[in-house]
């Protein structure tokens, strides 16, 4: 087959994607991606990056509006008004979020797989729960799940697994979360064969009662 | 009349304040931004047209205030990351929800570095979901315009998501 120039413009393809192109432009492109892998990568780029730009800029949305942009409009000091204030649109959600994630998540992964594994340094497990804790759990998971099930800020629970490890869990506060779910920040003051350590981590409970785990980094890792 | 435009400018404060995240990169920057625009438009309510869209006619005064000053010898910042960017959401799966987030990162680190033409559609089409004909009109250009910058930015932004073999092999090197 003798290849000529392509039969597309990347414009095409983006207005395509974001459904823009009436139905018999549509039928066009879509003859073309079903024999082109070229222009079937650029479409999944083009379409991994609105999904991202979609909720890449939606942290406004999900925290209160500054007092300051209230006044500006003249309604700061009607407490009625500003309560009022809350996003047309709903915050994203895990949706939107998994959306992308499927959406790039393999690429995405190339790419920062280094910079996110190196913090987790005790969580592989992503969700906590009883039935998650049996044989295959380690004695931090254990404790962490029954620290966090307690909900008592301060009061440290132990922990002394048989790989060695050993240390205390202790939930610090409550995190605010947007979307309303119940998180805890938690610290971990941990004792391995190499050494010891702290970290703080944020866990946030399931609508099923388990606890999903995010360690955030405290520090550069050692 | 009056009263009524006001409040409506109240409840999209939020979308607003997207808006200008997008454009300026920055949440203190594009607060500043909003915070002048509501000033300017208050000033100007008899201008706007009953039964055309507020948000388009803020979007337009918005990016317009942008524009100039980026002119200005003091502009707004260009690129900033956020602390925010690390600090704890709501996660199903802990690893991937961090690669997400800071994929989404970069992705505002990407849409920084863009021309503000690119800028201004992207805020428009993919955060605000604009048509591109909405679009068009807030920004005064053509459709294939749109479409042309839009494509552009969206391969950029598509490079650093690595979101295909080709892109992917680019960022890779």
């Amino acid at each position: 087959m003798n290849r000529q120039q392509k039969p597309w413009v990347e414009s095409m393809l983006v207005a395509y994607v974001d459904g823009q192109l009436d139905a018999a432009q549509t039928a066009v492109v879509d003859d073309i991606i079903r024999e082109d892998p070229e222009a079937r990568t650029v479409v999944s780029v083009l379409r991994g990056s609105g999904e991202a730009l979609k909720v890449a800029f939606n942290r406004p949305l999900q925290e209160k509006v500054p007092a300051r942009l209230l006044a500006a409009l003249g309604a700061a000091e009607t407490g009625g008004v500003a309560a009022k204030v809350v996003p047309l649109r709903r915050p994203a959600r895990s949706l939107p979020l998994r959306q992308v994630l499927t959406a790039v998540a393999a690429s995405i992964a190339i790419l920062f797989v280094g910079v996110g594994i190196g913090y987790l340094r005790f969580a592989p497990a992503a969700s906590i729960g009883p039935a998650g804790t049996g044989a295959g759990g380690s004695g931090f998971e254990s404790a962490l799940y029954s620290a966090l099930q307690g909900d008592r800020f301060g009061a440290a629970v132990r922990y002394d697994d048989t790989a060695g490890r050993s240390g205390t869990i202790t939930v610090v506060g409550k995190v605010s979360a947007s979307f309303g779910d119940a998180c805890r920040e938690f610290r971990h003051d941990w004792t391995d064969t190499r050494g010891k350590g702290a970290e703080t981590g944020v866990a946030c409970r399931s609508a099923a009662g388990d606890w999903s785990v995010l360690t955030v980094p405290q520090g550069p890792a050692s | 009349m009056n009263e009524e435009v006001r409040a409506e400018l109240v409840s999209l404060l939020p979308r607003f304040r997207r808006f200008a995240y997008a454009l300026t990169g920055s949440l203190d920057d594009g607060d500043d931004l909003v915070q002048g625009a509501c000033e300017r438009a208050l000033t100007r309510l008899d201008q706007f047209e009953p039964g055309t869209r507020l948000d388009s006619w803020m979007f337009r005064i918005m990016k317009n205030m942008w524009v100039d000053e980026k002119r200005a010898p003091r502009s707004f910042r260009e690129i900033k990351v956020e602390p925010a960017d690390l600090e704890p959401l709501v996660v199903s799966d802990a690893e991937r929800e961090l690669e997400a987030r800071l994929s989404l990162a970069a992705v505002r680190g990407v849409v920084a570095t863009l021309p503000p033409e690119q800028r201004s559609v992207v805020a428009l089409v993919c955060v605000e979901g604009l048509t591109y004909r909405e679009a068009a009109a807030v920004l005064d250009i053509p459709i294939g315009t749109v479409m042309s910058r839009l494509s552009r930015a969206r391969l950029a932004v598509g490079q650093v998501l690595g979101g295909g073999a080709a892109a992917g092999a680019r960022v890779g090197g």
